[in-house]
């Protein structure tokens, strides 16, 4: 299974397995070496929790320079404090490289969280992992887009 | 399966070494702080012993000073398998589970297998082709 990058080139796909992980809280392992780059994805995630990871693949693919590490371990994030800041970092990137995917969630996650004002609840109300709605806030404040708290 | 402790693979690595070797984490320290060699508890190099140190690097909550493998030596007679184990967990495993460092070491193996299937299959390609 690979998934075409922004690159036509075949050789320069991301390539993506399914991958019965050993620790049941690992969700994905990047390698960026050797090239191109490869992810393994957990097979038992969720439907949304998968299309994160992926999501995160694509920028660490897309922008090796950013993200110089040669593997990444990527695990579930079950309170915020447990989110990695490089996994909101590489999500933020793919927000901005493919708006209209995002478009959707993004609208969703500043609905809810003009009602709950409180990141686990609104991704407890989303089904969004919490990675995706900290990258999400985070690009609504940087664009002032975030309703502000009262 | 049974559950992945919440111990690094470098911790894993160190708690088998302590084990075969008749040693706890403060028989550890304590015998390194008679050797001149303690570790405070925020694991930096002191004049201070603390158990609590190793205890958090070997959980990961902080990185191990970069003496403690060859100070581990002074004190503990390892095998040479055993030394190249706590050399690579040391480099590799402080920020991940056992579990994971084996997944992570499969995974790129596989990986890089599908890579060179698929060179030699473009390369028998590119040939037939000319």
């Amino acid at each position: 299974m690979s998934d075409q990058g922004s690159d036509q080139d075949p050789g320069k796909d991301l390539r993506v397995f399914d991958w019965p992980f050993r620790d049941p809280r690992t969700e994905m392992m990047y390698v960026s070496d050797p090239r191109p780059g490869g992810a393994a994805i957990g097979s038992a995630l969720s439907p949304e929790s998968r299309r994160s990871r992926l999501r995160e693949a694509r920028s660490y693919h897309r922008k090796p320079l950013s993200f110089k590490a040669r593997y990444r371990v990527c695990r579930v994030a079950a309170t915020v404090e447990d989110v990695d800041p490089d996994s909101v970092r590489a999500l933020r990137h793919d927000i901005e490289a493919e708006p209209g995917e995002w478009a959707e969630l993004v609208e969703w996650v500043r609905l809810e969280w003009e009602f709950y004002r409180d990141v686990e609840r609104v991704a407890y109300e989303t089904s969004l992992p919490l990675q995706d709605v900290v990258a999400i806030l985070e690009d609504l404040a940087e664009r002032g887009a975030l309703p502000l708290c009262e | 399966m049974a559950a992945p402790s919440n111990q690094t693979y470098f911790g894993d690595v160190v708690s088998r070494i302590f084990r075969r070797h008749g040693f706890s984490q403060s028989k550890f320290a304590k015998e390194a702080a008679e050797q001149g060699v303690s570790y405070n508890a925020n694991g930096a190099k002191s004049k201070r012993y603390a158990q609590n140190g190793i205890s958090q690097w070997m959980s990961g909550k902080i990185s191990a000073p970069k003496e403690f493998p060859s100070d581990l030596r002074k004190i503990v007679p390892l095998e040479p398998d055993e030394w190249l184990e706590l050399a690579v967990a040391f480099a590799y495993g402080q920020d991940m589970s056992r579990e994971d460092f084996e997944d992570l070491e499969e995974f790129w193996e596989f990986y890089r297998t599908v890579l060179a299937s698929e060179a030699e299959e473009r390369a028998e390609s590119e040939a037939r082709e000319k």
